[in-house]
Formats: structure tokens, sequence, C-alpha cells
């Protein structure tokens, strides 16, 4: 759908609550809102783009256990689901696993009104069919017998977390997801089996090049103009996927090599396949994650990762030390599309022009965890 | 020795209780009392100590004062904005009671410091805002065979407890699991400002109590205190035999060691782990180092076991053992492989070093050469 | 003859605000459940799907340590929900 200009809302997840900063219909004029759910930590904020009235939140606080809340009002009040993700009674003699946060929320396929998919930490995927209110494991992957072998963890703080669950808008039987420190897999039958998908991606950490799974995607995108193609930021590098080929390919090797290809987000322009941004970190010696040299940039591709273009008009130029985590960066669906990022210090910075020049929106929020576009 | 003119004169309403006396007062001022943390909790807690003639009191607080404090840490004034709270507040402590030894330790407690410190002490006050500062002093209270009275606070309530070794369960026995620490401190929630005075009040309570040997402390004894009810409870917990630090078979025999349990630990936990270690003349947690033969000859850990990566799977029996292991490689990432291989295969305690060799050489030792990856 | 559950500032949310409330049951499984038919969501706030009581949450019964939920209960009893406090 082209759509010249609208209003919307940038829905920002943070450690210490929900923000959403609301635009005039030209974008130009922004104003903050909240927060909302202040003290609780916000892991991911959605919009069902199927009922555009409604959105989900994933929500962690102190000592009690995570939960998701759901509005149909556009964000202006929340209620709490009344079965958030929990995995079975373990069976006697099976190591027992409590889902320690929601991490993700994705919305089912647009035929599935109501359905939802989450993934958790532990590394676990649900699915509710109403909206949010009740969920229920995918026992298809969670007990999938190789499970224990893709995602071993057993809740040690921020350790595995299951995330970027994509729906072929094409086929709503056919899913993929990611899982840190685990890899990409694929589901053609609606989540009851499941396969990795991770020749081609590197591994850097693991004795050999060739072993099916226990890659660190850290963002997953499936193409909407082109549900064929994936992009995948990893811990090792940035990767392209047109199917039905198996292999990765690493289209971070055409970035600048001063600036390498490692970084959290990756994001698809809303129409161009061939175009997404990353925000490039710096992956050397002890992993600063920081932007490189102190010089934030989005980086663009227009030819599908054959070339990079540097966009950094309106960011600073020195001394500003942004890390952009991986649900942070989104995109709107104007024509000339927004692009949107925040930043673990607090500020959100803003784009009307696709990323050629950014100015930011909002200063001195907590540390920003997710942000995501709501029409 | 008798007490002085001075102190009788001070003391007098002391001397006047039967349960105190002479000969009780001879016994504060022998004590030796930490304060850990000199903010809500510690400023009336020392305060009341050095009023009640503790001998020796040390005062432990990195931090400076700011204003936000004063809405209720009264060991300070407006005038002392900026200052050490160490510093600041063993001034005042003396100002009230020079007849007293005051130490002002104005450093971070960690697990390399924690022996060292707490020592020479015979009771520990917890007026600590962190969880995990909250067990370190716990276990090393275990471990070295210290009193501790401990309180805490949120918004409008408080809970308080004491141990004495031998006598009673420890923190852990009630609170087992030291989870990330995503509660909001007092900086983030707010707290009524007279709510620590009231804690606070209560610890310097139970620490003369213990001291002197009279009343009933809080052993196996949990006080909560609602402020806006005014109503204290009370709760009853026992020791746990599988305690961590002071159960039958203890994982936690060190300060800090529970560090261990989780997966990453930091090169300065470990430096901290194993500098420990050696001052006691222990073995230390068990080194394995993952990366490739050549690369573990350019430069490795002093006592670290080289098992590569693709040979652990079959090697991992070698590994069982009471020592605690640590996985090490070139930054992080196989290590954190090695780790969730042996969780997998059942094991324990298998931390793995968080940021690898890179990161010991970045943040301990510039000097060592780390193989290029 | 519902019996008093004590609620700790954490989840008073759930209760509209209130640090005292009656719920029924002959174990403290069952009064837990009542709790949760009346003020749903907050069970699995401190008990998770595997139903053990969250780290830093406890459960006392009267004055004593409650760890298993098929802990029987009297009429007489009071049931206190605590979280760990950390502040200082």
């Amino acid at each position: 759908m082209l759509v010249t200009a609208m209003a919307g809302a940038l829905w920002i997840g943070t450690r210490k609550g929900a923000f959403v900063l609301r635009s005039d219909a030209r974008r130009r004029s922004w104003k903050l809102a909240g927060p909302q759910f202040l003290g609780h930590i916000v892991h991911h904020i959605v919009q069902d783009p199927r009922e555009p009235r409604r959105l989900l939140m994933a929500a962690k606080t102190g000592h009690l256990g995570p939960t998701i809340y759901w509005s149909d009002n556009r964000g202006r009040s929340w209620q709490e689901a009344k079965s958030p993700p929990a995995f079975r009674r373990a069976a006697a003699g099976e190591p027992p696993r409590a889902v320690a946060r929601t991490f993700w929320l994705s919305p089912g396929h647009p035929s599935e009104t109501g359905t939802w998919y989450a993934g958790t930490a532990p590394a676990g995927l649900f699915r509710s069919k109403d909206g949010g209110e009740h969920w229920v494991p995918v026992a298809g992957f969670n007990d999938h017998p190789m499970r224990p072998q893709w995602a071993p963890g057993n809740g040690t703080p921020d350790g595995e977390f299951l995330h970027s669950i994509l729906v072929d808008p094409r086929d709503a039987a056919h899913l993929y997801l990611g899982i840190s420190i685990g890899g990409v897999f694929e589901s053609t039958d609606g989540g009851a089996d499941w396969a990795p998908l991770n020749e081609g991606v590197a591994a850097d950490f693991l004795p050999s090049a060739d072993t099916p799974f226990g890659h660190d995607p850290h963002c997953v995108v499936l193409h909407p103009a082109r549900p064929d193609r994936l992009y995948q930021q990893n811990h090792c590098g940035l990767y392209r996927l047109d199917r039905p080929a198996r292999r990765w390919l690493r289209i971070g090797d055409a970035m600048p090599r001063r600036i390498g290809d490692i970084g959290f987000p990756v994001t698809a322009h809303p129409r161009d396949p061939d175009t997404v941004w990353v925000f490039p970190m710096d992956g050397s010696k002890v992993w600063p994650r920081t932007c490189i040299g102190g010089r934030p940039a989005v980086y663009c591709t227009r030819d599908a990762g054959r070339s990079w273009h540097r966009l950094d008009a309106g960011l600073p130029r020195s001394q500003a030390w942004f890390t952009v985590l991986r649900q942070a960066m989104c995109a709107d669906q104007a024509e000339r599309a927004g692009v949107y990022f925040g930043t673990t210090g607090g500020e959100l910075w803003a784009s009307a022009d696709e990323g050629r020049r950014w100015r930011c929106l909002a200063r001195q929020l907590p540390e920003i965890y997710s942000v995501s576009y709501a029409a | 020795m008798p007490l002085s003119a001075a102190e009788q004169a001070r003391y007098s309403r002391h001397l006047l209780l039967e349960q105190i006396g002479n000969a009780g007062q001879e016994r504060l001022r022998a004590a030796r009392v930490l304060v850990v943390g000199a903010g809500g909790l510690g400023s009336p807690a020392a305060m009341y100590l050095a009023a009640a003639g503790i001998g020796t009191l040390g005062l432990l607080d990195f931090d400076r004062v700011e204003l936000s404090n004063l809405q209720r840490q009264l060991l300070f004034d407006s005038s002392q904005v900026g200052e050490l709270k160490a510093t600041v507040g063993r001034a005042r402590l003396l100002a009230l009671n020079p007849l007293i030894e005051v130490i002002s330790h104005a450093v971070e407690l960690t697990a390399a410091n924690a022996s060292e410190l707490i020592s020479p002490y015979d009771l520990v006050v917890d007026g600590s805002d962190r969880l995990a500062i909250r067990y370190l002093v716990n276990d090393s209270c275990v471990i070295f065979g210290k009193m501790l009275v401990s309180a805490a606070i949120h918004r409008f309530e408080g809970q308080a407890m004491s141990y004495v070794p031998g006598k009673g369960p420890c923190y852990r026995c009630l609170f087992p699991h030291a989870a990330d620490d995503l509660v909001p401190n007092c900086a983030e929630a707010g707290v009524l400002g007279v709510l620590p005075g009231v804690m606070g009040t209560i610890q310097a309570t139970e620490a003369i109590k213990l001291l002197l040997g009279i009343g009933e402390p809080l052993l196996g004894r949990l006080l909560t205190y609602d402020a806006l009810e005014m109503r204290y409870r009370e709760f009853g917990f026992a020791r746990r035999t599988d305690c961590a630090v002071c159960g039958d078979k203890p994982s936690i025999s060190r300060p800090g060691q529970d560090a261990l349990s989780a997966a990453p630990v930091t090169a300065l936990q470990l430096r901290d782990l194993l500098r420990q270690a050696a001052a006691e003349g222990e073995a230390g947690p068990l080194l394995i180092d993952v990366r490739e033969p050549r690369e573990f000859s350019v430069g490795h850990l002093h006592n670290a076991r080289n098992i590569p990566l693709g040979e652990l799977a079959q090697r991992l029996p070698e590994l069982t053992g009471d020592r605690a292991v640590v996985f090490i490689c070139r930054s992080g990432r196989r290590s954190a492989a090695a780790g969730s291989m042996a969780l997998r295969a059942g094991m324990q305690h298998a931390a793995n070093l968080e940021g690898g060799m890179l990161a010991w050489a970045e943040t301990i030792d510039p000097q060592l050469t780390v193989a290029p990856g | 003859m519902p019996l008093v559950v004590r609620i700790p500032g954490p989840l008073r949310s759930y209760t509209h605000g209130a640090g005292t409330v009656r719920a029924t049951g002959h174990t403290l499984a069952e009064v837990l459940e009542d709790l949760d038919r009346q003020f749903p969501g907050i069970r699995f706030r401190f008990i998770d799907e595997q139903q053990r009581i969250r780290p830093h949450m406890r459960i006392f019964v009267n004055q004593d340590q409650a760890c298993q939920l098929d802990h029987g209960l009297r009429d007489t009893d009071q049931v206190h929900v605590l979280c760990a406090l950390s502040g200082g």
C-alpha cells in the first residue's frame, strides 16, 4: 500500500517502561507521551497489522513473573493477558523450564486474525489465537527432540532467547525463527517440525565451519516485498538468503573494511526488496558494541548488499557512543520511508527520507530496548 | 580495663540497666562492628552504635553525599554534598562520640577484598542497597564466622534478620537465589525517608543485643515492618541443609564464588577469585582454555588447561569433580559454546570468561599476548 | 470460611491496592487458586509454570515458611506472600 504520509506512532520499549511518540501526518512534529508501566521492563511493543487498534506488549517487573499486556484502543489503555506464555509442566526426570521473559512478539499470518507468536528466554515458542489473551506452547519446537541441542540453555539470565519469528505472507504454515547461539530454523508445517537453516553463516566461535546449528543470529527479517528473500544480521556478519536456496550469502563482505558487518538490527524497506538498513557496531577485541570510532552511522544497501552507503547526516560527528539493540530500529510505510532507531543511551533518532538526514526526537529516555512503528 | 570517668558519665544510662552495667559496656567497648553502606540504613545504625560506645566502628561506603540523600541519611548535612561519605561520616561519628575509634573504608566491597575488610570485625551491619552486595556480605559472614544484622527497605516496607554462626539460618536459607539485579533500588523507586531510620535503628538494637548476649535476637526470624499500616510482623525460617553457603555441603566456600554458577564471569571477577584462592592456598576454579593448541601456546592464563573445543565433547568426563570450571577462549564465543555444551551434558557449574583472553588482556594484563583468531 | 491472605506491595495492583484479602481453601494450592479467581493473573506473578515459588518470593503460613503448595491450612491460618526487598 503506497502511502504518501500518515500520522503514526513509534512505540518505545525501555528498561523502565513504555513510551510513545505520536506524529502529525507529515511526520514533522512529534509528541512524546508516557511512561506507561513505569518501572516495568518493556521488551517489545507491536501493533497488529490486521487490526490496527490492537497492540501487544511484553513486559517484566522486578521479581514478578513475566507477562503480556494488550490494548485495543491504540495503546491508550492496557489489559493483562489471562495466560501469559508458560512452558508445560515438566515430566518426571525432565529439567523444568520457566519463562524468564517474553522477548519477542510477532503477529501471525494476515489470514489468521488474532494469531500471534511469542519468543522467550529460555528459548521457547508460543502461540496465541485470541489476540494475545491466552498463550500455549508450540510443542513442535519446545518439545522437538533436537531442541536441547539447538537451545540447551536452562534459564541463565540473558542467556539464550528466541527472536525474529517470521511468518511467510503467502503461507501461514511457513515460519522462521532465530535463537541466540542456536541459529535460524524453519518450519513448513505450522511449527510442528523444524529444521536448521544456517549454511554459509560463519560462527567463528565454533570449532567447525560446517556445524548445522549453534550460530548466533542477532536479527532476521523476511522482506515484506519479496518473501523469498531473508536478510540476517548475525554476530559474525551480515547475510542474505534467496529461497529456495539454503546457503546464506555474506553481503557484509561488501561493507567498508574499517566498518565491518557486525551489528544488532537489520530493517527492511517497506517496498524495495533490495533495500535494507543496518547499524554497524564495533565487534572488535572485547566487543564494545558501540558505533565505530564514536561516529554513529546507519548503512544502507539498495542493491541487495552488493554495495553499501553511509548515512549519517545530522548524527553526531564524534564522541557519540551509540548502541542500538536488535529490536530498536524500524521503518514506516510512507512513500519516502521513515527510518527510526533508539539507543541504549535513551535517544530516539528519526529520518523522514530513507536515512539521508537524521534528527533526534527524544533524549534522556531510559535504556531503549525496542522501537516499532504503528500506523 | 575498667571504664574511665568520662565513659561512666557518657554511658550512665546504659550502666543503670541491669542487662548492661559496667561489664556490658566494657563488652561494647571491646567490640568491633563494620557498617556496610553509609546510606539510609547505615546512617542511623552507625550513629546509634557510636552513641552506644562500640569501641571500633568501621564505616564502608565508596559513594559521595548527594542532595537527595539528605531526605533520610542523617549522618550528613547540607554542607557536605559532594564529600566522601566514609570520610565525613567518620568525622560526624567522632564528633558524636570521641571516645571510640572509627575507621573509614571508602572502597567498594568486592569478592576480592571481602576477607581483608570483614575479618577484623566481630559483627557486620548490612545497610547495602544492592542484592549482589547483600549476598556477598551474607556469604562472607558465614564463611568468616561473623555475626550479621541484615535489613532492607523498599518504599514503605522494611525487613530485618540476624545471623550468628552456627546458631541459625543465614539470608540464603530464606532467599537462596541471587537473580539479576532488576529490582529497583531507592534511587529509582522512591522510599519514605524515615523508613530506613526505623530499620537502621532496629539493626543497631540487634547488634547491641548480640554483642551483649541479651534478649532474643532475630535468629531464624524475619521481621517485617509496614510503615503505612504501622504494623510489625514476624516470620520464622529454618536453616536449609542444602543452603549453598551454610548448608551441609556448601558450594560457596569463598565470597563471590556464586558468580561461577551463572554462565559468564568477567575478567575482574575471575581475577578476584583466583587471587583469593591463591591467598588461601586452595586450588580455585579449573580453567579450561578451549582454543587450538597453537593459540594456547602463544599466551594463556597461568594454570589453564588446554582442551580444544572440538575435543571437549569427548573429554567432558575429565572435568567432573568438585572444582567449578571456567571456560576460556579468545573472545568469549567459543567458551560460551563450551559452557552450553557442558550444561547440556549435565554439569552444574560451567562458567565462561566474558570477552575471553582479549578482555583479560584489556582489563587485567596488557602484557599478555593473545593469538589472533 | 475464607482465610486472610497478605499481599506484598508489588502485587497490590491486582487487588485494587488492598494489602489484606481473603481466599478459601484447605491447602495453599487451593487458596492460591481462589486468589487467582478473584484477582486474575496474580498467581503466575509469584508461582511459575512448574508450580515453583519464584526466586525472591516467599510464602509463610502464620509465621512458618511454606515451601510446598499442598501445605494444609486451617480456617484460622494466615497466608503471607512476601517479596524480598533490597533497598538500603
